[in-house]
């Protein structure tokens, strides 16, 4: 080593690990890129990891075995773990306990967690709660006394513009109706009795699972406290944060946006199985300046790592200042298993997070190969709409989700390819039939003004995307566009045969997203999410903000048929649909479009 | 969705057998792993990791829901091979002046003559990369150990060692150091991506 690398010499372990800073790392790329000598001493540092694990221990060695798991259990005086009797299904009666407490008004569930509390010891709720609704009830009000414009009607009156405490507010924090709703399942525990001879509870130390129990309702009602003080001060920093329109909640900021949105005044045909129609906000919303999750990868500015728990971790390390932004359905490719993000994720520069994903394909041994590091796919939208539905309340697991990807690869993967959400991308063969729709469509959304598009597959509204400006819409279009094709054509012909839907069903989906219901779930990044759906559930959808900003959102028009709606209703397993799709080359003279003309005196603008 | 090891471990807490076994399927194999390393002995690494998750379960009440499960679970785990250590040291008649090395060597040292195939080269070349980890220090064995095999980032590192980013940054580098002349030879010629 020279005298010039002295400074680096210690920083190259670091940075071999992406542990450096910006700046420093910037320093120690510009050192490597001159240094023959520490290029060569990275590659040595380098080896001696690719060693380790070439030659660590036999992972056989390591592998799980049931003795293992059997053994433990018996430590802790349990019998053999081998049996299968599961613990009860608590869920049932405990999400009957919830709709009863949100008929009863939602306050009674916190009233009630509150009389069962140990006096002294239990955060105080009531107060909690009260305290809530005051600053809830002067924001409804400031809201609905101000720019009433911005307020859905329906919303106002009903004083429940941005529920803090909310159905599925409730399920999330966890069991607080569970313990205020089975006292007498608590008390029944005791050694030596158990219902149905559970011996796991019935042990030596049956004192153990009660206390555990009674920890176990102290740690619930501190989180619960936590979450609680938690909502009051972001209500609180938003009220402070801002002027007057700032001052509006933000999921009603996009129930707003919604209502201010139309189609745009050109008409089109529909292009084969599909329909799109452009939709624009008047006035045209100002531009902001995001990177995509692409983009942001190949400028080495996100770097997305599996860490050892399995929890993928995002960061962006940008240093312009560029928030990244990452849409519900990009695939990720890497790790141990291929994800799938659950909702839109908006990463500010330097910050770091656990990215809310859904697993993509099936798990692969292990690898060292932590870097997630590729992505041009977003996921189907019937993939999208399932795990939207999860966002919302609905009981969506794993298991449905895999049964779907494998329904999507069913029909539409190259039987080649790796059971992964990613397999999409690499059929070439539907990769060009998908671009035959996208570069149709393209024409007819590349305008200026144009924030979204609505779409139809033959007689099916399925919904509407839409961005909080042209510039975000225009980076995101090919990609939601792409989305769409490819659940257009999974479905078998004729499911969607029939005439395209009028525009004024369109216009009526825009009005009743405007005046769904709305709630706002816990987000991961920065920004607000915010959930929405019609008092039937039929319509719903979800979208990110940037304070009162609307980043992205979708609108869903109904359980989109297929994939989703099968799982939903509760039949499992691969649906056979129809032959997978090796498309010729269609001859676009010959086809025919077999929906009808959009509408009198239609413009064929492709 | 899939469980996050978070709600497992709440779960746990209500008594909750199936999110436990859950639990001991996805991290049975990380525990014993790095028990392994820290103690150099199969059967000791296995009563370690047994031991790990019966203090996880019996605290699982207490357990804090902001802090991440892999460095409570690497913090427990690290404390009970330790604690083995101590006892370790204490039953040998050499006493303090054991260090956790020479320990921990002469286990691999003892485990390598027991494997039956001792002369075929992958077993040797596994054997060697064995024992060089073992000679390092303990304390860059073990962040060299939790970066390489275990891919935690340097501040949960730092977290289940208790120290700071700059010792665990040092620790990691010096110990490369120390182990790439010991394995020059045994990295693999593919480039990995």
């Amino acid at each position: 080593m020279n005298q010039g690398c002295a400074p680096f010499e210690h920083e190259l372990s670091a940075w071999i690990d992406g542990e450096l800073d910006p700046s420093a790392r910037a320093a120690v790329d510009a050192h490597l890129h001159a240094c023959e000598r520490c290029r060569a001493e990275v590659r040595e540092l380098r080896n001696v990891g690719r060693a380790l694990r070439r030659w660590d221990v036999h992972e056989t060695q390591h592998a799980p075995t049931p003795g293992f798991r059997n053994r433990v259990v018996a430590r802790l005086g349990g019998l053999d773990a081998g049996g299968t009797v599961e613990p009860p299904d608590t869920r049932t009666w405990r999400r009957a306990a919830v709709f009863a407490a949100a008929a009863a008004g939602v306050v009674g569930a916190f009233v009630w967690a509150s009389s069962h509390a140990a006096p002294g010891t239990a955060p105080d709720f009531a107060a909690l709660d009260a305290r809530l609704r005051d600053v809830e009830h002067a924001t409804v009000s400031r809201a609905s006394s101000g720019a009433a414009t911005d307020v859905p009607p329906g919303v106002g009156a009903s004083g429940h513009a941005a529920p803090a405490v909310t159905l599925e507010s409730i399920e999330r924090i966890g069991a607080v109706p569970a313990i205020v709703g089975e006292p007498t399942a608590r008390e029944s525990i005791a050694p030596q009795e158990a219902p149905g001879g559970d011996p796991w509870e019935v042990r030596a130390d049956g004192m153990l699972l009660r206390d555990a129990i009674g920890d176990y309702e102290q740690f619930l009602k501190e989180r619960l406290r936590l979450t609680l003080e938690e909502r009051i001060a972001r209500v609180e920093r938003r009220e402070a944060g801002g002027g007057s329109t700032a001052a509006a909640p933000a999921p009603t900021a996009l129930a707003g946006y919604l209502s201010q949105a139309d189609l745009s005044a050109t008409r089109f045909a529909a292009f084969e199985r599909v329909q799109v129609w452009p939709i624009e906000v008047q006035p045209a919303p100002k531009s902001a300046r995001t990177l995509l999750l692409e983009q942001a990868i190949d400028e080495h500015v996100l770097e997305i790592v599996e860490n050892a728990g399995g929890a993928v971790v995002a960061e962006n390390t940008d240093l312009k200042g560029r928030p990244v932004l990452l849409v519900a359905g990009d695939v990720l490719r890497g790790g141990r298993r291929d994800r799938m993000l659950r909702e839109d994720v908006l990463l500010a520069p330097g910050r770091r997070v656990s990215l809310p994903v859904v697993g993509a394909s099936a798990a692969r041994e292990r690898t060292s190969y932590r870097n997630f590091t590729r992505s041009r796919l977003v996921a189907p939208v019937d993939l999208r709409a399932l795990v939207a539905m999860g966002a919302l309340g609905s009981d969506v697991s794993q298991h449905d989700v895999d049964d779907a990807i494998n329904a999507s690869l069913t029909v539409l993967g190259s039987p080649f390819g790796e059971r992964s959400l990613e397999n999409l991308w690499t059929n070439a063969e539907l990769q060009r039939e998908v671009s035959r729709y996208a570069d149709a469509f393209k024409k007819r959304l590349d305008r200026p003004g144009v924030v979204g598009f609505a779409v139809a597959i033959g007689s099916n509204l399925v919904g509407v995307e839409i961005c909080g400006d042209a510039d975000t819409f225009k980076s995101l279009r090919d990609r939601l566009i792409r989305s769409h094709v490819l659940y257009a054509l999974s479905r078998p012909d004729d499911a969607v045969a029939g005439v395209t839907p009028p525009e004024s069903e369109v216009r009526a989906l825009l009005i009743a997203a405007g005046k769904a219901i709305y709630d706002e779930p816990p987000t991961a990044g920065d920004g607000t999410l915010a959930v929405f759906r019609s008092i039937d559930g039929r319509m719903f959808g979800c979208g990110l903000l940037d304070g009162p900003r609307v980043v992205h959102a979708t609108v869903f028009a109904g359980v989109p048929a297929g994939g989703a709606a099968d799982v939903a209703s509760g039949r499992r397993g691969l649906r056979r649909g129809p032959e997978p799709i090796h498309p010729a080359p269609r001859d676009p003279g010959s086809a025919p479009d077999r929906s009808g003309p959009a509408s009198p005196g239609g413009v064929d603008v492709r | 969705m899939t469980e996050t090891d978070e709600q497992l471990v709440r779960r746990i807490a209500l008594g909750d057998r199936a999110a436990f076994r859950t639990l001991l399927e996805r991290w049975e194999g990380a525990a014993k792993r790095y028990a392994y390393r820290f103690l150099g002995d199969y059967h000791a690494a296995e009563d370690a990791a047994q031991e790990a998750f019966v203090r996880v379960y019996r605290s699982a009440a207490r357990y804090e829901p902001t802090a991440k499960y892999s460095t409570y679970f690497y913090t427990v785990l690290g404390n009970v091979c330790r604690d083995r250590l101590r006892a370790e040291r204490r039953r040998t008649a050499r006493g303090e002046t054991i260090e956790d090395a020479t320990t921990i060597d002469a286990h691999v040292a003892g485990d390598a003559a027991l494997e039956p195939d001792r002369h075929v080269e992958a077993d040797e070349s596994r054997a060697a990369v064995r024992v060089a980890v073992a000679s390092l220090p303990e304390k860059l064995r073990e962040a060299v150990s939790l970066r390489e095999f275990e891919g935690l980032a340097y501040t949960e590192i730092a977290e289940v060692m208790g120290a700071n980013l700059g010792e665990v940054k040092t620790w990691i580098h010096r110990g490369r150091k120390a182990l790439a002349p010991k394995l020059r030879r045994f990295a693999p010629q593919e480039e990995t991506p």
